[in-house]
């Protein structure tokens, strides 16, 4: 069985099967892209109403990003070309210009890869009150000693703080724990609730439920040990896994205990109302009913409140372990929940409690290279001049030059820091120098034309890699920092969307045509086969060129 | 020229395999592998069948919550729910809004779409062109099992710590992205495995819909000119470039939740936001009305593909079983063309509450207003083919018809929700729910069955039993009714969808009050004393919180209703004797002239088209159907010369 129109064309509607398929892939692929490119749209109109935000535009190196546009349009004709050499069935000569579109597709794949490393080594940095500055070369260490226990989560627990601890310390790492069921387990008083509170008249009303709930009651206070006490033991997912497990069992009785007894009352609450129901009916019928009558009746049908039973989520939680011997570690601070000076919550919600080196209540920057203070509502006040600094904290050592890596972190923090007020060091008076220099100028323009001044566009600035200018910032006073990545602002986050998908493009393309440089088994029994196929990914590329046609000047010019 | 000689009427498979050019494969390649569209077409209706009635599970989890809000959830009903999703014993809010938010999804994504679109549209529209299979048969198989793979990576996340997704089958942000956030490993949340779920099932349906439209344009049968091609393909056609075209919006959607979520960057977070009395860690300048856009750009297209096919299948079986021809077939054609074109400008009218401003809901007002216009054409040339036909109720007809004014009901009752003042009212209410599940269930289902009915028969080379037909439809169409039905005066008096108690809550303020004032004919109904408050309520009036109850009853009935039709499926496919002859409804389209239960490359010659696909009951003719395979006298449409019909083609 031969699908027909595979290589030669239907003759009414003039195409192969292929290439209605490809047109309507590209189809597809139009509206994926246009999604794409009307998010952008949306993003950078919406950005101009936020005043705390502002387009980072132009903030992209054209130049990597130009040569790109010309690799890719130069390897868009030679697939043509490759194309064309197939058709004229010379095999040596598609090889050749075909292995020049892979290579082009290498060059730029490497190119965005140059563009991309820039970007994640390149960190921003917004404070509360809305100034921001940038920089390179990080120092977000949180360094904690003498770390004597640790709360782990048992039901989202990995154990994920082990991964930062020295390997030399891991190796000694155990610890001792001690399980209770009692006070663990959220215990409820059992009470049947009545329309008009009144509890005493609707329990009265069958004192089979009322023996029942004793019952129920008394249950509630049970508890038990679920886990022996054990010290010594080396924490792993598996100790873990066991930890849960015992005392899982142990919960489960109780719980299922519970939930016999939830039914019986839940049984003896309906049988009741049930009753009442039909003494009710019988007198509506018997139309003897008065008024009151009803109101006695209705106030007598008990809701049916089961049980408080143990739930697993609100249950059992976090268990403490106590290390044997206090430990150290060492870990990023953007892979916490939360940092204190004596606490640290990892993602899996471990706590451990310990002493937090003095350095690590700063986030370092090594070198400020842009200051932000547009959407600062006074930007001679902004927070910023209080931790900016000549070589800031040295927490890289002396020679802020050389290898980064050796620094002990000895230096003691040389910024004006918050003990010393308002007080600037040297760089940051020189810093302001400029900015003051920059509003008076604009205010004397203004004041010629008669307008307002406007200062806003004058308060951002370039700071050079000479000037050594750094800066370290105290957690409590960021908003959110994070490098160039998404997560930096819309701007990169659809940057990274768009042009990670186009690259993936680049990458599907370039494998299939790489796949077709091998094809010459096909070649030799059908060329024309090999041809449109070439033709059909000659296609897609020439599209995936044309996206980066539209995505170059939106997002490295406009 | 007919395929059809007396002696072939009837087909075993085995026989089939004798007129085969292809050599015996694998049993994997034969049925779990297949590139075959017919295979693929069963196993998308078996799989998309499972899938519903997985849905319609956990929907009665749902409704016990409804409408029992203080009882223990019985056993029987928590069979698959996890101890710490429930609340001392009952369903929990958490859990409602979990299973809601999956019902949705499993429904449309991994149900209707795939059962009424795919299992249909692969089985029956090369055959009805007259093509050996679809364009490109592995694309087809990947197709299928990307599907596959969504729909287990969607079951599996149930599996997860965290549960399943659980903000609604919408998944708005900015409350998806920030939903489940407290995993250690925010990879493995419900939330983020429902957007790598819907990546599968995109890149299924765009691989489906390149294949659909390829097959249409370019492997019809000689002589297949445009305006031969029966509804149902044409129906397809349209579905499918709805499919193409208005996924990919929704990739992207999916694509930036997924970064926001696991990225942490701002496309759907806005400056500023505040969570649980904190500032929330985000850069912030993004637009959870751009989610809304994006999402929705995709979704009210997915309206049209749920309900299109429905309507597709509803129109091939009409004029088999009213023997006469469609009436207004082409209007209808233009009418489904102007209403794929309409479906992509009408999306923001689910968005009249986001405050997006008046001059975009007016926009948005008026094309919704319009497309309701192909919209009544569909719905009223159904109609008007049935006036003076001699109708056959067979039991694939009895749906059919049912599906009529189910459908209309469905529709006219979104006429009111497409004004943006009436919205705010309706807005997110039990009237909206009511509203989409008459179009869905008692429609698309309905047809998903009667096209079961009807095409049985030629997939098996059995007929359906007749007398468990029936009894599978009568109470079907009364259960759907009494589910949907009070769901309208639910909505009216203001019941919300999210209310997991089902209005419990607001028992002394709101929703306690009677159904109808006595003295309406709901109060005539409803009222103490009356027929629904001796069958539900112990004689007592029937309050719209009470319908819950009535509700939840039906709908549990209605799973009870299905059972005659899987003892039916599964007894008729097993049953010995092949009993249907080739063309059981006497039909017209091609699809009948292939063999039952048709070998790999469908048809034993290659047929020709000579005549329009529903030639029924011409005047001079002996029989009162005339294939469009057979050549023969005709009244209406002049036989053209096999060799001239390629070019005529290229004139339409």
């Amino acid at each position: 069985m031969e699908i027909p129109y595979t290589v030669k064309a239907r003759p009414d509607t003039g195409l192969w099967n292929a290439k209605i398929g490809i047109w309507l892939f590209l189809a597809s692929e139009v509206m994926l892209f246009g999604g794409l490119f009307s998010g952008y749209v949306f993003l950078r109109l919406g950005s101009g109403a936020d005043p705390n935000y502002f387009w980072p535009t132009g903030s992209l190196e054209v130049l990597p990003g130009m040569i790109n546009t010309f690799v890719l349009i130069a390897s868009s004709v030679f697939v043509v070309v490759a194309w064309v050499q197939l058709k004229l069935r010379n095999w040596s000569g598609y090889t050749f210009w075909m292995t020049l579109v892979v290579l082009c597709s290498l060059a730029f794949m490497g190119i965005k890869s140059y563009e991309y490393y820039g970007k994640f080594t390149h960190y921003g940095i917004r404070l509360k009150d809305n100034s921001y500055i940038a920089g390179h070369h990080i120092d977000n260490s949180q360094k904690m000693a003498e770390i004597k226990s640790v709360d782990l989560d048992l039901i989202k627990g990995n154990l994920g703080f082990l991964k930062y601890v020295s390997s030399e310390e891991k190796d000694n790492l155990t610890f001792s724990y001690e399980v209770k069921l009692g006070g663990l387990v959220p215990g409820e008083e059992m009470v049947p609730s009545t329309p008009n509170g009144d509890l005493n008249e609707t329990i009265k009303a069958s004192d089979e439920v009322n023996s029942a709930l004793a019952e129920v009651n008394q249950l509630l206070g049970k508890t038990g040990a679920a886990v022996e006490a054990q010290s010594g033991v080396r924490l792993s997912m598996g100790v873990l896994k066991d930890l849960k497990k015992g005392v899982d069992e142990s919960l489960r009785e109780v719980h299922d205990a519970r939930m016999e007894m939830n039914e019986e009352v839940n049984k003896l609450i309906r049988e009741h109302n049930a009753a009442l129901a039909a003494a009710k009916k019988q007198a509506a019928n018997a139309r003897q009913k008065t008024e009151e009558d009803q109101k006695i009746l209705d106030e007598k049908f008990v809701t049916l409140v089961p049980v408080f039973s143990w739930n697993k989520t609100l249950g059992l939680g976090t268990l403490k372990v106590f290390a044997d011997n206090p430990f150290s570690l060492e870990v990023p601070h953007n892979r916490l929940r939360n940092a204190t000076d004596s606490k640290l919550t990892f993602a899996d919600f471990s706590v451990v409690h310990g002493t937090r080196d003095a350095n690590s209540v700063y986030l370092h920057v090594e070198h400020l290279d842009k200051l932000d203070l547009r959407s600062v509502a006074k930007p001679e006040d902004s927070a910023v001049f209080n931790y900016i600094a000549e070589k800031a904290i040295n927490v890289w050592g002396e020679d802020t030059h050389g290898d980064a890596g050796n620094g002990e972190g000895k230096t003691e923090y040389g910024g004006a820091g918050a003990d010393d007020g308002k007080a600037k060091t040297k760089t940051t008076e020189e810093l302001w120098k400029k900015f003051d220099k920059n509003s008076r100028e604009v205010t004397k323009k203004a004041a010629e034309k008669g307008k307002e001044p406007d200062l806003k566009k004058k308060l951002t600035m370039k700071i050079y890699k000479e000037d050594h200018v750094g800066a370290s910032i105290p957690y409590e006073e960021i908003k959110i920092y994070s490098n160039y990545a998404p997560k930096q602002n819309t701007f990169y986050a659809i940057y990274f969307l768009l042009t990670g998908l186009h690259g993936l493009h680049v990458v599907a393309g370039a494998i299939v045509l790489t796949y077709f440089l091998f094809s010459r088994r096909l070649y030799e029994k059908d060329p024309e086969h090999l041809a449109n196929r070439v033709e059909v990914g000659g296609l897609f590329w020439h599209f995936v060129d044309l996206v980066w046609i539209f995505l170059f000047p939106v997002l490295y010019l406009m | 020229m007919s395929a059809i000689t007396p002696d072939e009427t009837v087909h075993d498979h085995h026989d089939d395999h004798a007129h085969d050019h292809h050599h015996e494969q694998s049993w994997w390649r034969t049925y779990v592998f297949s590139t075959d569209h017919k295979t693929i077409g069963y196993q998308y209706l078996i799989t998309g069948l499972l899938f519903l009635l997985f849905g319609f599970y956990l929907m009665m989890v749902m409704r016990w919550s409804i409408a029992y809000p203080n009882d223990v959830l019985p056993g029987w009903l928590g069979i698959f729910v996890r101890d710490s999703w429930l609340a001392q014993g009952r369903v929990s809010g958490d859990l409602y809004n979990m299973f809601g938010a999956m019902h949705g999804t499993i429904m449309v994504f991994l149900g209707i779409v795939p059962v009424a679109f795919a299992a249909f549209g692969n089985f029956i529209t090369p055959l009805q062109i007259g093509a050996i299979d679809m364009a490109f048969p592995r694309l087809n198989m990947a197709s299928y099992w990307l599907y596959f793979v969504g729909g287990v990576v969607m079951l599996l996340s149930f599996f997860l710590p965290s549960g399943a997704a659980e903000t609604g089958w919408t998944m708005y942000s900015p409350l998806a992205t920030t939903a489940q956030m407290d995993e250690a490993n925010l990879f493995f949340t419900g939330q983020t495995i429902w957007l790598l779920g819907m990546v599968f099932l995109i890149t299924s349906s765009l691989l489906g819909s390149v294949n659909f439209i390829t097959t249409i344009v370019n492997l019809r049968a000689k002589g297949m000119h445009w305006f031969r091609i029966p509804f149902f393909t044409w129906a397809m056609l349209v579905v499918s470039f709805l499919l193409l075209l208005a996924f990919p919006p929704l990739e992207v959607a999916a694509l930036m939740q997924l970064s926001d979520r696991i990225f942490g960057s701002s496309f759907f977070i806005p400056s500023g936001l505040v969570m649980n009395g904190q500032a929330f860690e985000a850069s912030g300048g993004g637009s959870p009305l751009l989610y809304q856009h994006l999402f929705w750009f995709l979704a009210h297209p997915e309206v049209y593909v749920l309900i299109l096919p429905g309507i597709a299948i509803v129109a091939e079986i009409i004029p088999a079983n009213i023997r006469r021809p469609l009436w207004g077939y082409k209007s209808m054609v233009y009418a489904v063309l102007v209403l794929g074109f309409l479906a992509f400008i009408v999306w923001a009218h689910h968005m009249y509450l986001t405050g997006m401003g008046n001059v975009i809901s007016t926009f948005f007002q008026t094309t919704t207003v319009l497309i309701s216009v192909p919209s009544v054409i569909l719905l009223t040339c159904l109609f008007i083919s049935l006036w003076g036909g001699s109708i056959r109720f067979t039991v694939p007809m009895l749906f059919a018809v049912a599906f009529l004014p189910m459908f209309g009901f469905g529709g006219l009752t979104g006429l009111p929700l497409a004004f943006s003042l009436l919205d705010l009212q309706l807005h997110d209410t039990y009237y909206v729910i009511a509203h989409f599940h008459y179009i869905v269930a008692p429609g698309t289902i309905f047809a998903i069955f009667a096209g079961v009915y009807h095409w049985f028969p030629k997939a098996t080379g059995r007929m359906m039993n007749n007398t468990l037909g029936h009894l599978h439809f009568w109470p079907s169409l009364i259960c759907m009714n009494g589910v949907f039905l009070p769901m309208f005066w639910q909505g009216m008096a203001g019941f919300h969808r999210r209310w997991y108690d089902g209005g419990k809550a607001y028992e002394d303020t709101i929703t306690n009050v009677p159904v109808g004032e006595p003295g309406t004919f709901l109060g005539g109904l409803f009222g103490e004393g009356k027929i629904f408050a001796n069958w539900f309520n112990n004689g007592e009036t029937i309050s719209m919180l009470d319908l819950n109850a009535v509700i939840t009853f039906f709908a549990y009935a209605l799973l009870v209703a299905q059972v005659p039709f899987i003892i039916n499926f599964f007894w008729s496919m097993f049953k010995k004797k092949a009993d249907a002859p080739e063309n059981p409804w006497r039909a017209t389209t091609l699809e009948w002239c292939a063999p039952n239960r048709p070998g790999h490359g469908n048809f034993l010659e290659e047929p020709t088209v000579y005549r329009d696909p529903y030639s029924y009951s011409i005047p001079g003719h002996p029989e009162d159907f005339t294939p469009q395979w057979e050549k023969g006298p005709d009244g209406t449409t002049g036989a053209e010369d096999e060799d001239e019909s390629a070019e005529s083609q290229s004139s339409h």
